[in-house]
């Protein structure tokens, strides 16, 4: 697995073109501030806008349990909170990504 | 995969009018050797060759990709269109990489006129990877009129990446070791600029000497570039400004010489070095894959029943007898 890291206060419009330009498979973002219910929408209407319905998102950071199954109806694909392990969020990846 | 001519036709429509997301998909189908991608890249070739290349090497935290940041910024405020290649190592065990350069360069991310592509090394062995150059190639058929290739700045690849583009930055910080790591083979070889950063720090005049005085270890011959070495300080933009006007001065030395005849020859050179020895490779190795010949091969030879040369003596003889 090859991870390109953007680093910190990504605009959805920053990922959105990131991926396109490095064909990723996977988005994976890490919500540190609480902003996960008014920017995830916003995320996942670009990546249908640009046609990237088929690449993988995970979420993971500080986010509440009990918003994790509004995320998940937003369409995020499944969420790794603060002190998931490395192996699991591995294998789902490895499991779910869309094959080439 | 099978493919059709017009996949391919439409392809290299889309790279010519610089589409960026089936620009994006090649790359990653060159990096995993397609055999399309190379159909598409027989086309491509003959309208690329023309963009600026600029090659920026140097150890880990000397400060490439915030230099990078402000040489985008440059060229794209004289009008010209940016390509990025930014290349970091693949681990030799898990085969994974973490391809962070451009966190430092991801404000540019949303400009058209530029276009950032990370690559791992995938442990390439020869150094610089075969994808690097088509990679190369894509973004001057795409349009890009100036392509910077960052590397790793481990060693044998920065030796590489000077065969493949027409100016090449070398950074180092006055931590370094200065005279004793100047002097180490091949470094001052490789640059035609070198870049002092960081030179806010203490040591700084120090480095400064000793880069200039090894740099006068070497011959020149009349009228030969005689390599350049600028300050700057990363962080603040301090002396970025003369580093563009030695990059645009070494340009101009190319073009008013031979010398950049000589480094269009070395790039095909060096392409064909590449493409031919993989190439090579794959055709020759392909019998072998999920056959677990290869292991017995190894086991035998370990066992001393056999020898690496005998081994492949025999391979070659296969594959020459199934032309």
């Amino acid at each position: 697995m090859e991870v390109v890291y953007l680093g910190m206060y990504q605009m959805p419009g920053d990922i959105i073109r990131a991926a396109i330009d490095e064909d990723a498979d996977v988005i994976g973002v890490s919500y540190l501030s609480g902003e996960h219910l008014v920017f995830t929408p916003q995320l996942i209407k670009e990546m249908r806008e640009k046609g990237l319905g088929d690449v993988l998102l995970i979420a993971g950071g500080v986010i509440p349990p009990e918003d994790i199954p509004t995320l998940k109806k937003m369409g995020i694909n499944e969420i790794f909170i603060s002190g998931s392990l490395t192996q699991p969020i591995v294998e789902y990846i490895q499991s779910h990504v869309r094959k080439k | 995969m099978s493919f059709t001519g017009e996949m391919v036709e439409e392809t290299i429509q889309k790279i010519f009018a610089g589409d960026r997301r089936t620009a994006s998909r090649l790359i990653t189908r060159l990096e995993d050797r397609d055999e399309w991608g190379r159909e598409v890249m027989k086309r491509l070739f003959p309208r690329t060759g023309r963009a600026m290349t600029l090659g920026l090497t140097g150890a880990g935290g000397s400060g490439k990709s915030s230099l990078l940041n402000h040489l985008i910024e440059r060229f794209r405020q004289k009008g010209k269109r940016v390509g990025v290649i930014a290349v970091d190592p693949s681990s030799p065990f898990s085969g994974g990489a973490f391809l962070g350069d451009r966190i430092r360069i991801q404000r540019h991310t949303r400009d058209d006129g530029v276009y950032i592509r990370s690559m791992a090394s995938r442990g390439y062995l020869g150094g610089l990877s075969r994808a690097t150059t088509e990679v190369l190639r894509v973004m001057e058929a795409m349009g890009f009129e100036v392509i910077m290739v960052e590397t790793l700045g481990a060693g044998q690849d920065e030796i590489d990446v000077i065969r493949l583009v027409q100016t090449c930055l070398l950074v180092t910080t006055p931590s370094m070791g200065d005279e004793i790591q100047a002097l180490k083979a091949g470094i001052m070889e490789i640059g035609d600029i070198f870049i002092l950063n960081k030179s806010d720090l203490d040591g700084a005049t120090q480095a400064l000497r000793s880069l200039e005085a090894v740099l006068t270890l070497k011959a020149f011959n009349e009228g030969e570039w005689r390599p350049r070495v600028v300050s700057t300080v990363a962080t603040s933009g301090e002396g970025i400004d003369a580093l563009v006007e030695e990059i645009l001065a070494h340009q101009d030395y190319l073009h008013n010489s031979d010398a950049m005849e000589r480094a269009a020859f070395q790039r095909v050179e060096q392409e064909l070095g590449l493409i031919f020895r993989d190439e090579l490779e794959r055709v020759i190795f392909k019998g072998l894959k999920g056959t677990g010949k290869k292991r017995r091969y190894i086991r035998s030879i370990i066992e001393g029943k056999c020898d690496p040369y005998t081994v492949i003596e025999e391979i070659l003889e296969t594959f020459l007898q199934k032309r």
